[in-house]
């Protein structure tokens, strides 16, 4: 146990320094800074305008849960891509180490920066918007983010998995990366879908941890323990979907030649 | 000429059309667009929310199948290695470039037909038209300005090779600049000259123009000159830049790819 | 026993092709009934013309695909069946520059791929220095691979190949886009390995290097194979084809076997 630690730990420091380079202050205030910060003001002035609402908190807090999308879905989810356009993923498919020990380990240390983007854009939002930070108990809400971010990336590595018999991941990935700014409440009350879709919405990642985080930024912590539990057991879901689809992709790849590049 | 811009049009549509993400750009993003505006206007009660659901969610897939073709086209042609080829071949690159962005403009501008259709068949939500032949006016208008204002950041982008970074962060901000969703007044008064100077927000105005019932002539005539005058000020950039361009990547060396 | 053992094995692919909302689709038949044996501690070679069937082949005993007919052993274990057990014992080189982390360290690549095989960790940076070493790319264990030359690149690719200390590497087009005395260099590394037990299967374009290395060889066309044996009975094989001409060497052998074999077309099989 302690050695497979040892080695996921290695690789996932390894990982992470090969997806970086040299910092760059113009890439990082567009791409890190603005952009985020940009694209949550526009979805809650949208809301401001459509909703007309007193206060605007529930929504600072969906569009910054959004705000992980970029690394939880699109970064997780072309994991396979990258390696597979590097000519890297022969090697690693190979190898005796198991794919979605690979893919974790690719994941872990993005999942600590999204973690830290995500309260980031909730403070920010919080000072553009004027919400009071002052009587919010922020233990329960780093929980929120936590067990969010956990569902977000599994679900991702779940995602990721499809790349090994699809080359149209880029679709893929933005039509649920929409989706989720659709299903998960962020912009707009889940009660407002039809049935079928609420209960879509009842199994996506963040819908869980986006409603205990309205509660616990409301100064209610009703069922926000039951929430979290709910977003924790589609964390370990996902994992689970994730590892046998794994299985089931790459014997596809072998069969169909998709290992490779289109 | 008229050949060559014809057929690079051609080409053009059919490769973006072979790309799923332009595929994506083009048919599910108005659609997906169109369901997240209208649940949000749901229960507004606006009178204008008919309007900013379907133009406004046309406008936003617009508006990012521009960003993700024809400003994208000079990251996959650099990519692919082939933009060193096109600038030094004997056929004007400026050239294509207008051909391929009228191409994607073009067929991009299906994004307003679809989302008016996801309107209409799952909300059956409609907008009125009192009158078509100002409409379909404001449109053209509309169309010409995206094509104006596309060139001349393609070729700003020439000068960069982080077009991949710009390309994604254009997106949001000229859709939140311009009004396509909700009204400028939404936004601080810092914001207004930079929406004033881009096309879309005329061209968002001039649709809206064309929906009333009784048509507000000066209003009109204001933002027609708005959209001409941007127009030209785009051709005379796209001409300036160009000249500048030409010069600059030979020296700076940004038609290669670095990652 | 023979360390790789090929019988009657065919691949195919299917080829997609899109045109406008229009999608049809072509059989290609990649490797056709291809039968070969290879010895332990041999290098042996795949030689054939693009498009032939060689990096299928690899690709096949690599574990990379499934065959669609037929079958594969190494190290008598089915490359269908038993490709966990396989992945143990072998390793891969591809010609080109990919396949590597280009903003990690030649070291940091070297410890990534080692600990993917697991290598017991005290002895894995060892492991590393000594391919470094062995490579001749000790001194630069800690720049970036982004900034490596052709050559320097392709000298990584074989530590990283050696990592796990295979039983049986896989070589595709090694020595493509080298200069002359990389070439060299490679061929050093390669003979070393051979001398320490490595089974070598390789790929090339150029005829001299498997003439030089090979101990045995297959000359592929179109997914089959048109002779087969030493460097010696290929170009016996090949002076049938040609009676009239001398064939003295690999290359005449090789053109007058391709010439004389490549008269089908087996690509386009229909549309569906």
């Amino acid at each position: 146990m302690m050695t497979t630690w040892r080695y996921f730990w290695l690789q996932a420091k390894l990982s992470f320094k090969s997806t970086q380079s040299i910092f760059k202050p113009e890439e990082f205030l567009l791409l890190d800074l603005g952009y985020p910060i940009i694209s949550m003001t526009f979805y809650v002035l949208l809301a401001a305008y459509s909703f007309n609402p007193a206060t605007l908190a529930s929504w600072v807090v969906g569009n910054a849960f959004l705000l992980c999308i970029h690394v939880c879905i699109f970064v997780m989810g072309q994991a396979i891509t990258a390696e597979r356009a590097q000519g890297r993923l022969r090697t690693v498919i190979t190898a005796p180490t198991s794919d979605l020990q690979f893919l974790l380990a690719k994941g872990f240390f993005p999942i600590i920066t999204v973690f830290i983007t995500v309260l980031a854009g909730f403070i920010i939002g919080s000072q553009i918007f004027h919400i009071d930070l002052t009587r919010i108990a922020w233990l329960p809400l780093l929980a929120c983010i936590f067990v969010g971010m956990a569902s977000a990336t599994a679900f991702g590595l779940f995602l990721a998995t499809f790349s090994l018999i699809t080359d149209s991941m880029h679709f893929i990935l933005n039509f649920v990366a929409t989706g989720l700014f659709i299903l998960t409440g962020a912009n707009f009350p889940v009660t407002q879908l039809p049935l079928f879709w609420r209960g879509v919405s009842q199994l996506l990642p963040l819908t869980h941890s986006i409603q205990a985080a309205g509660q616990v930024t409301a100064g209610r912590m009703a069922g926000v323990g039951w929430d979290l539990l709910i977003e924790g057991g589609l964390a370990v879901l996902y994992f689970c979907l994730a590892t046998v689809a794994i299985r089931m992709c790459e014997h596809y790849a072998r069969k169909h030649a998709t290992l490779e590049m289109f | 000429m008229i050949h060559v811009i014809w057929e690079t049009i051609k080409v053009q549509m059919k490769n973006s059309w072979a790309r799923p993400m332009f595929r994506f750009t083009l048919v599910a993003s108005p659609v997906l667009n169109t369901v997240l505006i209208y649940e949000m206007f749901l229960h507004s009660g606006r009178h204008d929310a008919t309007s900013y659901i379907i133009l406004g969610s046309g406008l936003m897939g617009l508006w990012s199948s521009i960003c993700f073709s024809s400003i994208g086209d000079i990251a996959r042609d650099r990519y692919m290695g082939v933009l060193p080829f096109l600038f030094t071949s004997p056929s004007n690159y400026n050239l294509l470039i207008v051909a391929k962005t009228i191409g994607n403009t073009v067929l991009a501008s299906l994004t307003l037909v679809i989302s008016a259709v996801t309107a209409a068949g799952l909300f059956r939500l409609t907008l009125q038209i009192p009158h078509p032949g100002l409409f379909i006016a404001a449109l053209l208008v509309t169309i010409a300005g995206f094509i104006a204002i596309s060139i001349p950041i393609s070729y700003l982008m020439l000068l960069s090779r982080k077009t991949g970074l710009y390309m994604n962060v254009l997106d949001i901000p000229v859709t939140l600049l311009c009004g396509f969703v909700f009204p400028l007044s939404m936004l601080p008064s810092w914001t207004r000259p930079i929406s004033a100077v881009l096309v879309p927000t005329w061209s968002t105005r001039l649709l809206q123009l064309s929906l009333r019932i009784t048509p507000d002539w000066p209003a009109w005539r204001t933002t027609l000159l708005w959209n001409g005058g941007l127009i030209v000020v785009y051709v005379g950039l796209t001409a300036l830049f160009w000249r500048v361009i030409e010069h600059r990547v030979r020296q700076q060396a940004t038609l290669e790819v670095n990652e | 026993m023979p360390m790789i053992k090929v019988d009657h094995l065919e691949r195919d692919f299917v080829q997609q092709n899109i045109h406008w909302w229009k999608r049809t689709s072509t059989i290609v038949h990649a490797v056709r009934d291809l039968s070969f044996a290879v010895q332990p501690g041999e290098i042996f070679g795949l030689l054939g013309q693009n498009g032939a069937g060689k990096t299928t082949t690899i690709k096949t005993l690599t574990t990379l695909l499934l065959p669609t007919a037929g079958t594969a052993q190494v190290n008598g274990l089915d490359v269908a069946r038993d490709y966990k057990a396989i992945r143990q014992h072998i390793n891969f080189i591809f010609g080109g520059e990919l396949g590597l982390y280009r903003r990690l360290s030649a070291r940091d690549n070297l410890l990534y791929f080692g600990s993917l095989y697991r290598l017991p960790l005290p002895t894995l940076a060892k492991r590393a220095d000594e391919l470094l070493a062995l490579v001749g790319l000790d001194n630069e264990a800690e720049r970036l691979v982004e900034t490596f030359s052709k050559g320097m690149i392709q000298k990584l690719q074989i530590a990283r190949g050696l990592i796990n200390d295979p039983s049986v590497l896989f070589m595709d087009e090694p020595t493509i886009g080298l200069d002359a005395m990389s070439v060299q260099n490679l061929h050093k590394i390669i003979l070393q390995a051979k001398q320490k037990g490595t089974t070598i299967v390789l790929t090339t374009h150029y005829l001299h290097e498997a003439e030089v290395l090979c101990d045995h060889l297959v000359v592929i066309d179109q997914g089959q194979k048109v002779a087969g044996g030493t460097v010696a009975e290929v170009i016996d094989a090949g002076q049938k084809q040609v009676p009239d001409t001398a064939i003295t060497s690999l290359e005449d052998a090789y053109i007058a076997l391709i010439e004389g074999g490549g008269t089908h077309d087996p690509r386009h099989l229909g549309n569906h």
